[in-house]
């Protein structure tokens, strides 16, 4: 992949705490006391632009979107 | 169905319109072939005139339908068969105010206000608290069978275990279960569309029973706070600071059963059903029981006990190449995108483990099954209660019987084992 650089964004209302994301990206996903979704990194850099498209496709929710430098969602 | 077409619908092929009034008018016992032919015509994406809606067949469409709610709506109770109703019985009016209410009908704020109490109630960590509780149930309901007599394991077991399991959880007492059930039934049977005129009279007065019941049993936790799940759904705030209200939490508890309990019924016979079928499989599992969480999801995705879910475009919306009107009821189904070879290879084989097994059997996005967590769990008690305590069970000699009768929950009628 490429030198596109992801935004991260994520709909903590609608997590349900599966832990999908975080098994993928630790570093990237993390969870607040009740096991909803917090997001560290929100501009994590163009090499882990495949990570976050992972934790998308995982997230059985929908709850992770994935954007490009335009605001164009990415799959 | 009741809705009225105000566009011109999309017809589809003489083939399409064949295999799908065959699929709804009852006919089919193994859906599957007719599934994998209707989503090799055209873009697989089929108007039916029975239905009023358009099938949608394969994995990256009905994948997108769930994850964009906004133009994918779920607000369409009046559209369903639950709605269908006679304006001028009180009982019918009293019934639907409560019914209508029900959060997998809704979109977002109502849905996201609403699922933000019950997901605490469920998640993976919240329903291991209930693993000793499955663990009881399945041993009492499974030991009073004799070993090596063939009988049927749908009504006394399969049906059984989820209605003690949310019987427990709900805090239901235990002289109450039998009755419990019933209702469960009668409230299911509301979502029936072949239940009109006096049976659904009859099915409606005795959901309002169940009604009152869990009326009831949430007054008695507000009065008397316990550690359990309706307590947690009465005091947990909404993502808009509120608590749900009475008529409103109760509606929800009612879904739990119709949601949860046929489903996980399903699971049971047909993962057993795949167990007979797969030597292979079992033989692997009884020397490795670790392997069950895998063997689970693929059953999940091979056969899974609900094969559609229904939608409705909110606004134009695009599927593909496919333009579809605003209001266009659709069903897209999970059973046939489970199986399709652009997203899962060798898509008829039961495969343990199976790399990236990301199926549709809890649908996707907003609605994705608040209960998954708990039907998971149930299925890895039962499964390997039953092949540590019954290592030889067998397919019995009676033939295993499909209901074909409902299209959308494929259960069983019968599933003969000896143990
Ligand atoms: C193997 C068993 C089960 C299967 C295959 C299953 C499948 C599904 C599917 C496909 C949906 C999405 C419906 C839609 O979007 O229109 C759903 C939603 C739902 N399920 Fe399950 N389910 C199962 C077990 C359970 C259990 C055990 C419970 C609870 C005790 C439950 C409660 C619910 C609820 C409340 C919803 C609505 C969620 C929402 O709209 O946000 N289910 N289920
Ligand atoms: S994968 Fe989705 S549902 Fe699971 S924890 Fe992450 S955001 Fe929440």
């Amino acid at each position: 992949m490429s030198d596109v650089e992801p935004t991260v964004l994520v709909h903590s209302d609608q997590c349900a705490g599966s832990g999908a994301c975080r098994r993928i990206a630790p570093d990237l996903f993390g969870a607040d006391d009740k096991g909803w979704v917090v997001l560290l990194d929100a501009r994590p850099g163009a090499d882990r632009l495949d990570d976050v498209l992972e934790a998308q496709d995982a997230c059985p929710l929908a709850a992770i979107e994935v954007h490009d430098g335009q605001g164009e969602p990415i799959e | 169905m009741t809705t009225n077409l105000t566009h011109d619908v999309q017809r589809s092929t003489p083939r399409a319109v064949e295999l799908m009034s065959a699929l709804f008018g009852g006919q089919v016992q193994d859906p599957y072939p007719v599934y994998a032919e209707l989503r090799e015509i055209g873009d697989g994406i089929h108007w039916s005139d029975d239905l009023q809606a358009y099938m949608v067949t394969r994995y990256a469409d009905v994948r997108k339908i769930g994850s964009d709610p906004r133009t994918f709506s779920s607000d369409l109770f009046y559209d369903s068969a639950p709605s269908a109703h006679d304006p001028q019985n009180p009982e019918h009016l009293r019934f639907l105010d409560a019914a209508s209410r029900l959060f997998m009908f809704a979109d977002p704020p109502v849905h996201t206000r609403i699922r933000s109490t019950f997901r605490h109630a469920f998640t993976p960590q919240a329903v291991e608290n209930w693993r000793t509780l499955i663990e009881g149930v399945t041993a009492e309901l499974i030991d009073r069978y004799p070993r090596g007599e063939e009988f049927d394991i749908m009504p006394g077991f399969a049906a059984d275990v989820p209605v003690a399991v949310i019987a427990a959880i709900l805090g239901v007492p235990n002289e109450m279960r039998g009755k419990f059930r019933e209702w469960s039934y009668a409230y299911a049977s509301t979502f029936d569309p072949i239940v009109q005129g006096e049976r659904r009279s009859q099915a409606i007065a005795t959901s309002l029973e169940l009604f009152d019941y869990l009326g009831e049993l949430v007054a008695a936790r507000k009065a008397e706070p316990r550690d359990d799940l309706i307590t947690t759904l009465v005091q947990t705030e909404t993502v808009d600071g509120d608590t749900l209200g009475d008529v409103e939490l109760l509606a929800q508890l009612a879904l739990l059963l119709v949601a949860g309990n046929e489903t996980t019924t399903t699971l049971i016979g047909s993962g057993l059903t795949l167990l007979f079928d797969n030597p292979d499989v079992r033989e692997r599992l009884a020397e490795d029981m670790s392997l069950l969480p895998d063997v689970l999801e693929e059953m999940l995705r091979i056969d899974p006990p609900l094969h559609f879910v229904l939608r409705k475009t909110a606004v134009e919306a695009q599927l593909g190449e496919r333009t579809l009107p605003a209001e266009s009821m659709l069903f897209p189904c999970p059973a046939s995108a489970n199986r399709d070879p652009r997203r899962f290879d060798r898509p008829d084989e039961f495969v343990v483990p199976r790399e990236d097994n990301k199926h549709l059997a809890f649908f996707h996005g907003i609605h994705f099954c608040v209960g998954a967590p708990l039907a998971r769990l149930e299925g890895q008690v039962v499964f390997e209660h039953i092949l540590r305590a019954f290592p030889d069970i067998r397919a019995g000699e009676a033939p295993a019987v499909r209901r074909a009768s409902n299209s959308i929950a494929r259960g069983w009628d019968a599933r003969p084992v000896v143990l």
